[in-house]
């Protein structure tokens, strides 16, 4: 399609002007030398001791995902069972760059009939709030850079027309680089649609990590583990985003094999 | 001079790098006997490495999340030279782009395999494609593109023109096409057509194996992937489905799931299952690299302050009646 943007094409562009908008004067990133907070949350109450069931899954993805956010450049933290709480995870919301959670993901009635995205904090019990995407999208006042939600149904379009996905709510539309005509910036989020099974997220996230970390972009790494994780069919994830980015909050060392 | 908490604090600290060391370094030691890494493979005509089990790869620790997922195999220049040129051939069989590869032989702890990974790049050095085979077979277990090109995106492809390209794809690969209708659906995330054959053995299917081809919208290859993992011998007596979920009934009591609110149980299904963590905790995170056969049983439940189902398969040993994994979901 003629004058589209698309990956690799107009990635050495898209990564000049990347560096210049994070160094520029006006940018609001914070300058060099600044730290990028972000957190990694995993609900380990609610896949152990509340579905009464063993589980090591939900550490095993938070350890891959706290290891590939430090990894990028961000200063990641990790948070659960008594640790991950919805009063902690919206405290540090407004200033994530990067936010990882593994827990129960879907769209919940707030009130009803309104149905919203969000998913369940940790708190070391099974009471287990909401947190809910409107909450998330009040506090964020930037576009986060990379956002994973590793539950069931949060890449799915809003069941109620005018409520923010959780995409969206950290400022990231549902549009592809790749499909939307346009540079989406250096913003990525992945998470399912649908139903998840987490032994099948535990081969795909363990993938994306693997490829993120030996210096592939987002978008391929996407591609990559989902070509070679050996899923069963009934877990999908999906993305938004740019495919090209890097995933770090700093613009660069570039990704060695995008350009 | 450190104190002895110190010391204790040092080791216990140490411990998890020291046992992953270990591991590896049996690995390494299982795939030198083989002779995978020192100087290549053993002549096909030898039989398949890797393909059967107790021939020492299925030996090979599993990965544990933190852990390094691969460990790179000697592979000398001549050998790599003739991978990347088959690669380029087999490349141009697919229709996927790249004039110049790189070969690199790892062993892929996730799936206990040794693989070699083809990289072919455009002529401006960008990754244009990426293949990877089963080191021991030679056979072809995925393949990659990642260039775009404008045409890629020219709409002309209904769900049967795509079953069609899959199928083509497949054999261009050296697969056999299944003779089984195939799940055909729009996968977003990949932009493209996802035809799907799940593997079935003597009309027992695998879910984790199977054929899958990614086709672009305009009918180009996107991604190919073809998982046969070696299967467990069968069981000689297979015991009855109501021993099965009599084995998951007792499973249930001793962890207090026969008491959760909305219990349903679903009447079991024989499949090839993957082994794994789900009952064993201290189990590595990489499934075993055998099938089982299995019977697995599908539950749903509300667990307490709840409101939504939570849904969970736990597979059984259709000859042992054993709990050997499940999944649940998120």
């Amino acid at each position: 399609m003629p004058g589209r943007w698309r990956h690799r094409r107009a990635a050495a562009p898209f990564l000049a002007a990347l560096v210049l908008i994070l160094a520029g004067p006006g940018s609001n990133r914070p300058a060099q030398g600044a730290t990028y907070p972000a957190s990694a949350y995993t609900n380990v109450t609610a896949f152990d001791t509340c579905d009464g069931t063993p589980d090591t899954i939900s550490r095993s993805l938070k350890t891959l995902a706290q290891n590939g956010l430090a990894g990028l450049g961000y200063a990641s933290s990790a948070f659960e069972t008594t640790g991950f709480t919805k009063a902690r995870f919206l405290s540090r919301t407004p200033a994530d760059e990067a936010v990882y959670v593994h827990s129960h993901g879907d769209q919940y009635y707030g009130p009803y009939p309104r149905m919203i995205q969000g998913f369940r904090d940790d708190g070391g019990d099974c009471s287990q709030a909401v947190v809910y995407a409107t909450e998330v999208k009040a506090r964020r006042s930037s576009a986060a850079h990379l956002v994973i939600m590793s539950t069931c149904h949060l890449a799915e379009a809003a069941r109620t027309a005018g409520q923010p996905t959780m995409s969206e709510a950290y400022g990231i539309e549902r549009l592809k680089s790749t499909v939307s005509g346009s540079p989406r910036g250096p913003e990525f989020f992945l998470s399912y649609v649908g139903l998840a099974y987490t032994a099948d997220m535990l081969k795909f996230e363990g993938r994306f990590w693997a490829y993120v970390g030996r210096g592939r972009g987002v978008g391929d790494a996407f591609t990559l583990a989902r070509a070679t994780a050996g899923m069963s069919a009934a877990t999908v994830p999906d993305w938004f985003g740019e495919y090209v980015y890097t995933g770090r909050p700093d613009g660069g060392p570039d990704c060695t094999t995008c350009l | 001079m450190r104190s002895p908490w110190t010391r204790r604090a040092a080791t216990a600290a140490f411990r998890p790098v020291l046992s992953a060391r270990l591991r590896v370094m049996a690995a390494v030691a299982a795939l030198a006997a083989l002779g995978i890494g020192a100087g290549g493979l053993r002549a096909a005509s030898d039989g398949p490495v890797g393909a059967t089990p107790g021939d020492g790869v299925a030996a090979v620790a599993g990965w544990r999340a933190g852990e390094t997922d691969q460990l790179p195999l000697d592979l000398d220049r001549a050998a790599a030279e003739s991978l990347a040129a088959g690669g380029v051939a087999e490349a141009r069989r697919l229709g996927l782009p790249g004039v110049a590869a790189a070969a690199s032989r790892a062993l892929d702890r996730t799936i206990r395999l040794a693989i070699d990974t083809i990289e072919l790049r455009d002529p401006d050095g960008h990754a244009a494609a990426v293949l990877y085979r089963d080191a021991a077979s030679g056979r072809l277990r995925s393949a990659v593109r990642l260039a775009w090109t404008p045409d890629l995106d020219t709409p002309r492809l209904d769900a049967a023109a795509a079953t069609r390209a899959a199928g083509r794809f497949l054999a261009a690969a050296g697969w056999a096409v299944p003779s089984t209708a195939p799940l055909v659906s729009w996968d977003d995330g990949m932009d493209a057509w996802r035809v799907r054959w799940p593997r079935r053995i003597a009309g027992v299917e695998a879910p984790s194996n199977g054929s899958v081809a990614w086709i672009h919208r305009a009918g180009q290859l996107k991604a190919l992937a073809v998982t046969e993992s070696p299967l467990a011998a069968a069981p000689a007596q297979r015991i009855a489905p109501e021993a099965a979920l009599a084995s998951v009934r007792g499973y249930m009591a001793r962890v207090g799931l026969d008491r959760m609110a909305g219990l349903a149980i679903e009447a079991p299904v024989l499949r090839w299952a993957e082994a794994n963590d789900f009952i064993d905790p201290g189990l590595p995170d990489a499934p075993a690299l055998e099938l089982r056969l299995a019977w697995v049983v599908h539950l749903s439940y509300l667990p307490p302050g709840w409101t939504e189902r939570h849904e969970v398969e736990l597979a059984v040993d259709a000859g042992s009646g054993a709990l050997i994994g499940g999944t649940e979901t998120a």
